[in-house]
């Protein structure tokens, strides 16, 4: 009984790492680039929300759409000014762009913050759960899953049946040609930094939520990002939702049977996956 | 006539330790290693378009590796630095087909989750102290007035026995190769250049110089635990220094460092500030002078030697 209730809360936590999967890989998928700093953007965005629910008293259902307002706007703006000046043939230098970025966060919130442990209190929404024969699960993991499956289901949606979706697609398969049918690439690229940065603010603050977390934290939430897109598989979506279950049943079932391991079974599937499988779980497309 | 000038810069540099006060040695001595270690990881970076954001990996290893020729060998220090390049120089092999089936991008985050396996390993062994440490045995070794000056003559030969690799490589046909993997794969391969393996001998040379860098700088120190061994700190400092030097170029390791050093000593009384400045400054350099300081030279003494550095 208590490995289903372990399986059960792996994938619970899956669809949170899931989600952090989820923006890196549309950056990827759309712009050929890694963004460096999406874990200090998870982890900016659940500091603002501390501070704004905690030292100016706002309740989390005003403080959470207003940070998601926030990141999409920050990630808007830093494509217009800083990536696409940097954006080539070459992946590197936006790389290091993201780098440096994620430095300057990391340390700027350290100097605000502190480095103490936080987290964003949502009250009894926390502690309550449910039965279901033997096993209790929690009322508030079964939330987060749910808003990352639905978050998965939208996107999918959009990107097969908007205007928007299909600029994207085109985007990403040829950005010279979109150019001549009159659609702005660099705004394409904005807007999906817009919505990446959103969706790690997203999970930065639910993170925040379940457990509590520190300015040091965005280096370990990117290498978890990272994980679910390279064992899901690049190129697709739904590499990540498989990349974020996978890796969160191993991180679960590993604490359960090493409890001071920390991510290192998840470390450790990353190697295993590169040498039996390196297309990842779900992809057909060679990683390059 | 720049030869002469190298030369009598490595006399004045070595002749330090007898003239200049323990605290300048020390700085001095951290200055070198920084240098090594930027001057290693620009190499399969800058020329070879191999970047790695685990470098800090093979600080650590080459610190433990130190630690452990010392206490279970009972290996002379002077000795066992060398040695702990060439052990960090053999795991970076035995690593090498997995994280090479990683490219670009996916390679740079690899190698960091490779360091962070090492880390947690490392921290988890009691044969490595855990995540306590271990103190360096071979401390009495040497006498404890020598101690100071020899690792900075050790940081010396890493700066120095870099700069020189790196310059002889990139005059050689194999440097060659190198550059013309990272700018035309597809052309190189077409003209015979065998992508993976000139990508393993720069990776590898890599990790043995950032390896024995890490020993000096561990030996220094007299104790080694897992945080200060695998601190991300050193990979932020090594992308920096390059990057505001010079990707790719000889003298960029040697500007980024000056650069870095003044600006963590001038505020050396703020805190983590200087490492905003120097993100910041990092950002800066790349949106402004994509060659790093090492261009500046480049845009008043117009040369046909040089090789372009943005294609």
């Amino acid at each position: 009984m208590i490995w289903i209730e372990t399986l059960i809360n792996g994938l619970l936590l899956g669809g949170l790492y899931a989600l952090f999967g989820l923006g890196l890989s549309l950056i990827f998928g759309v712009m050929k680039i890694a963004n460096i700093a999406h874990g200090e953007m998870a982890i900016g965005g659940a500091f603002l929300a501390i501070a704004t629910a905690n030292f100016i008293g706002l309740p989390l259902v005003l403080t959470v759409p207003i940070i998601l307002l926030m990141a999409w706007g920050f990630g808007f703006a830093l494509q217009m000014a800083v990536i696409n000046r940097v954006l080539g043939s070459d992946p590197m230098p936006p790389l290091l762009m993201t780098f440096g970025l994620s430095i300057v966060v990391q340390n700027l919130l350290v100097e605000m913050f502190g480095a103490d442990n936080r987290s964003l209190d949502i009250g009894a929404l926390g502690t309550a759960s449910i039965q279901i024969g033997n096993t209790s699960l929690g009322v508030f993991p079964l939330l987060m899953f749910a808003i990352a499956l639905a978050l998965f289901g939208a996107l999918h949606w959009s990107l097969h049946h908007t205007r928007w979706g299909r600029n994207l697609r085109a985007t990403s398969d040829d950005p010279e040609i979109v150019g001549m049918m009159g659609i702005d690439r660099r705004r394409v690229f904005a807007m999906v930094m817009g919505l990446s940065a959103a969706l790690a603010a997203l999970s930065g603050m639910m993170l925040a939520m379940r457990g509590s977390i520190t300015p040091f934290s965005g280096g370990e939430r990117l290498l978890i990002a990272f994980e679910v897109i390279v064992i899901g598989g690049l190129g697709s979506i739904w590499g990540s939702l498989i990349g974020g279950l996978v890796l969160g049943i191993v991180h679960v079932i590993g604490l359960r049977l090493d409890p001071a391991s920390g991510p290192l079974y998840g470390h450790l599937l990353l190697l295993v996956i590169l040498l039996a499988k390196p297309e990842g779980l779900a992809g057909k497309a060679r990683s390059r | 006539m720049t030869r002469i000038l190298a030369i009598g810069a490595v006399l004045i540099l070595a002749s330090l330790p007898f003239w200049a006060d323990r605290g300048v040695i020390f700085l001095g001595m951290e200055i070198l290693v920084v240098v090594a270690l930027a001057q290693a990881w620009n190499l399969p970076a800058g020329y070879g378009g191999l970047l790695s954001l685990g470098h800090h990996g093979f600080v650590g290893l080459g610190g433990y590796a130190l630690y452990v020729l010392s206490r279970d060998l009972g290996m002379h220090v002077l000795v066992a630095i060398p040695l702990a390049g060439v052990v960090t120089a053999i795991f970076a092999l035995f690593i090498a087909p997995i994280l090479f089936r990683l490219r670009e991008v996916y390679f740079a985050v690899g190698m960091w989750v490779a360091a962070e396996i090492l880390r947690i390993l490392v921290s988890r062994s009691d044969w490595l102290g855990g995540a306590s440490g271990l103190p360096l045995s071979g401390a009495r070794d040497l006498p404890r007035a020598w101690m100071g000056p020899s690792a900075y003559w050790m940081a010396l030969t890493a700066a120095v026995g870099t700069t020189l690799l790196v310059w002889a490589l990139m005059r050689s046909s194999f440097g060659l190769r190198l550059r013309a993997l990272r700018d035309d794969e597809a052309a190189a391969r077409a003209i015979g250049v065998k992508p993976h393996r000139v990508r393993l001998i720069v990776f590898v040379l890599s990790a043995g110089a950032t390896g024995m860098a890490g020993a000096t700088m561990f030996f220094s120190s007299l104790f080694i635990s897992p945080l200060a061994a695998f601190d991300m700190g050193w990979i932020v400092t090594i992308v920096f220094v390059t990057l505001i030097g010079g990707l790719g170029r000889l003298s960029g390791p040697f500007l980024g460092a000056a650069f870095y050093f003044l600006l963590r000593e001038g505020l050396a009384d703020y805190g983590n500030w200087y490492l905003i400045a120097l993100g910041a400054a990092a950002m800066a350099i790349m949106l402004v002078l994509p060659g790093g300081l090492a261009s500046l030279s480049d845009r008043f003494t117009p040369s046909f030697t040089k090789t372009k550095e943005q294609p």
